[in-house]
């Protein structure tokens, strides 16, 4: 079987489908991407295309996605011709919608299957737009986000089958649509996000927590919150205003915050300014002291999962959008997780159950529920173990990938094609 | 029930439909950019666009830059609607040039249902018919982006309407599950032969074609789309082959889909100059008004119909309607409606020599072939699209939509052909637990 995989961004969410699929002698896979950097993935092919240029600033601002989605498809057609010069043909190209390597791809490979990786669909007024307040949402918001469903429609039109990760990010998909399209997440690598050890219970390892420039000594009770951007989307400023008064409660408590203080969904900040120092100033001006607060940057793998590990409790914060990989990851490794009490959340969190949820908007509540784990560790070892397990069942790695590369083959084989 | 109507060329598909409504005791409001005409009871509304598509655009995205541009004009007159106390429950407009886009965000209660013409595939159909435009990637591309509109109304409409089979064909699988499939309607009362079955005689504007033989062409332009070339070359053959043969062209000078033609602007006078036609018996009578178009049609021998694999043209379901001997191209917009020697003759698109054969079949076995007359009449007298059975149709399916009837209830819905989902395909067996699995509509 040939795959053909496109995605602006490298290796991204293929990072372990590629590699899997290319392990197996009877297959070959191509990976054409924008990017010309990231890691070597085993028997994996690369290949590179590059839009011919940018958009014109005086467009009109509700097409320019839709022309960012054509000027890919074309670059991605370029390059796709050199790669069926040399003899390469896929049965199946998997692609990632959203910025328009696809949309053209039938048009060279008109046999081939395709099957859409779709991360999202903009439905004005719901879900994620118009959600924070602070962010405004006015009818130009409104009108511009509709027509960028432009760049998913192109895929979905010529598409045989749709992949969303979380049910969550399917149900935003137009009901027309859902036809031929499956749930399944990219999978957590469980094997490696795992709990110290069984016999672990104490708050902190034993030789305590170094991440970064920081470190902590053993015994302490620790707060963590981790995401890639800190910022409103995923409820960094709550979350600050939650650990500004545990701090100020509980005197043993270190609060360690991982992650780019930039913003990376909604509305950008002047230059020079950033969500950590709008919030770090909020508390000094509201006498909290910083001193047990620490923002650690973003930590290569190995400390993000030492941080994890040392974390008495963690938290996750997401407005109705897609969910990060990061809460998923700390749910393997057995974090106590208090999130916020929103529709992507609550699909893997019960509250009670493998996690606790509060308030999005209310950080007193979410201040109130990480108190009442931090004084409670039979809760917090019930509820991280019964994470780990939701992981262990429905989001392993392994598992998501066979599921992944059965799907890919009932494509290839064209058992999908009638439905 | 208030219902608000957008078309850009007043009053389009909605001629009849909106008056109907008006009269039934609904409020009816009509969105257009067109000026020209009044509907009783029915209020206009007027949108247009602030600016005109910039250059700086990729020449793809051009249709979707005018089709925002309307959206947005259209928007605005909504939120004046809005303003003078005008909500709808229903909004029904024509999709494509952009009118429809945002009448979810400005009457988010409405239900919005969009009337579709065309899904442009690059191959199978208008985009690689013609050997003189050969399909390549570019313009394969070029088809695809150009959905871009129709694929948002698509996508974000509650209900979608499509008249006939072929034109359905051509949209995605997925479309099916929200579409109906149910024409405009042609007034048959109207549209009907002479009452005792007589030839007419066509006297308009000082011309009298008592011709012992008259061939009878009209569609809105003169283009190839419609095959208008190929009938003018036949006409040039049957010139030389019948001395009392007179043809008559019905139409305006212009092209409205297609390209110009290699030399000028017109194929009418590019195909005068490239034929021998004896011009005394070949008259172009310009746009001819509902009356003499019918008396035209009653008049004719033949009357040819071409048309590219594209939408078909309501004068074709007009000319039936009338009792014409139509000859029609062995296309897929012709062949839905006519089945050879049965209600009409079909002829090759690109083969004039055929086309004279067939048109001089159709003068000669005049009697003999009377019968495809009425069987054409009864073709388009019947409730696909018959306006009297239509009418009361379109209405049902608003009602339909209003009141939120599921996808199969709703009226001449096409939903039911969608196949039964994956999940009773088996699919299971390549989930895990419950976490691949179609996702539940």
């Amino acid at each position: 079987m040939r795959v053909l995989f496109l995605h602006p961004n490298f290796p991204a969410q293929f990072r372990h489908l590629a590699p899997t699929l290319a392990a197996d002698p009877a297959n070959e896979v191509v990976f054409a991407t924008t990017r010309r950097d990231g890691p070597e993935l085993d028997g994996v092919v690369r290949a590179r295309y590059q839009a011919s240029r940018q958009s014109h600033p005086d467009i009109h601002p509700y097409v320019r996605t839709a022309e960012r989605a054509v000027l890919a498809g074309q670059a991605v057609l370029r390059t796709a011709d050199d790669l069926r010069r040399q003899g390469f043909r896929p049965d199946v190209v998997v692609a990632h919608s959203g910025w328009g390597p696809a949309v053209f791809v039938k048009e060279l490979f008109p046999a081939c299957r395709m099957l859409t990786y779709l991360e999202w669909w903009f439905r004005p007024g719901e879900a994620n737009l118009g959600y924070l307040p602070d962010e405004g949402f006015d009818d130009d918001d409104a009108l511009r986000n509709r027509t960028n469903n432009v760049q998913f429609l192109l895929d979905l039109a010529e598409t045989d089958w749709v992949l969303t990760p979380t049910r969550f990010q399917a149900d935003q998909v137009p009901a027309i649509f859902r036809r031929r399209l499956s749930v399944c997440h990219d999978g957590v690598d469980t094997t490696w996000f795992t709990p110290t050890s069984p016999a672990d219970g104490g708050p902190t390892p034993p030789g305590g927590l170094s991440v970064g420039s920081l470190r902590l000594p053993p015994g302490r009770e620790i707060v963590t919150f981790a995401t890639r951007c800190l910022e409103p989307y995923r409820g960094f400023p709550q979350f600050m205003r939650a650990a500004g008064e545990l701090l100020a409660r509980r005197p043993q408590l270190e609060v360690v915050v991982a992650g780019r203080d930039d913003v990376a969904y909604g509305t950008p900040l002047p230059p020079g300014d950033t969500w950590p120092e709008r919030m770090r100033r909020e508390l000094s001006e509201a006498g909290v002291d910083l001193s047990r607060l620490h923002l650690v940057g973003p930590l290569p793998y190995g400390q993000y999962r030492a941080l994890l590990r040392a974390s008495t409790v963690h938290t996750y914060l997401t407005v109705p959008f897609v969910l990060s990989w990061s809460m998923l990851e700390a749910m393997s490794t057995g974090c106590a997780i208090v999130g916020s009490d929103t529709e992507p959340v609550r699909e893997l969190i019960v509250d009670g159950h493998n996690g606790l949820l509060a308030d999005f908007f209310d950080h007193r509540a979410f201040a109130a529920r990480i108190e009442e784990l931090l004084d409670d560790p039979a809760k917090r070892a019930a509820l991280g173990a019964e994470a780990r397990r939701t992981i262990v069942n429905g989001y392993d790695l392994g598992d998501q990938l066979g599921h992944q590369i059965d799907l890919i083959g009932r494509l290839a084989r064209g058992e999908l094609d009638d439905c | 029930m208030r219902i608000l109507f957008l078309h850009d060329n007043f009053p389009g598909q909605f001629r009849d439909l909106a008056p109907a409504l008006a009269k039934a005791g609904h409020e009816v409001v009509f969105g257009t950019s067109e000026p020209n005409g009044e509907l009783p009871r029915v209020r206009k509304a007027y949108f247009g666009r602030r600016r005109e598509p910039s250059r700086q655009l990729h020449r793809y995205l051009v249709d979707l830059e005018r089709a925002v541009l309307s959206g947005q004009g259209a928007y605005r007159m909504a939120k004046r609607l809005e303003a003078e106390g005008f909500v709808p429950d229903v909004v029904y407009g024509h999709s494509g040039w952009g009118s429809t886009l945002y009448m979810k965000d400005a009457f988010p209660d409405a239900k919005l249902i969009c009337y579709f013409d065309w899904y442009y595939r690059p191959r199978g159909a208008n985009g690689d018919f013609f050997p003189q435009w050969p399909m390549n990637a570019d313009r394969g591309c070029f088809f695809r982006a150009r959905n871009a509109t129709s694929l948002l109304d698509l996508a974000h409409c509650d209900w979608g309407v499509v008249t006939t089979e072929w034109q359905l064909s051509q949209y995605p699988r997925d479309a099916l599950g929200k579409l109906s499939l149910l024409h405009d309607g042609i007034d048959t009362g109207f549209w009907r032969p002479e009452a005792d079955g007589r030839r007419a005689r066509y006297v308009h504007r000082g011309l009298d074609l008592g011709a012992p033989e008259l061939v009878t062409y009209g569609t809105r332009g003169m283009d190839p789309y419609r095959g208008f070339d190929v009938f003018l070359r036949a006409v040039e053959l049957l010139h030389r082959r019948r001395p009392q043969l007179v043809a008559a062209v019905a139409g305006d000078d212009r092209i409205p889909y297609g390209s110009k033609p290699p030399e000028g602007s017109s194929w009418k006078e590019y195909m005068l100059g490239q034929l021998d036609l004896d011009r005394s018996r070949i008259h172009f009578l310009g746009a001819v008004p509902k009356l003499a178009m019918r008396q035209l049609l009653r008049a004719g021998h033949a009357h040819v119909y071409f048309s590219a694999p594209f939408i078909p043209s309501w004068s074709l379901f007009e000319a039936m309607s009338t009792g014409a001997l139509v000859v029609g191209s062995r296309t897929a917009p012709c062949e839905e409606l006519i089945t050879d020697g049965h209600n009409g003759l079909l002829s090759d698109f690109f083969d004039h020599v055929e086309l004279a054969d067939r048109i001089e079949e159709a003068i000669e076995r005049q009697a003999e072939l009377a019968p495809l007359r009425e069987t054409a009449r009864a073709t388009i007298d019947d409730e696909r699209f018959a306006l009297r059975s239509v009418l009361a149709r379109q209405i049902r399916l608003i009602d339909d939509v209003r009141r939120g009837a599921g996808p199969t209830e709703i009226e001449a819905s096409v939903a039911d052909r969608v196949r039964a989902t994956a999940r009773d395909e088996g699919l299971a067996e390549l989930s895990g637990p419950q976490r691949v699995a179609p996702h539940p509509a």
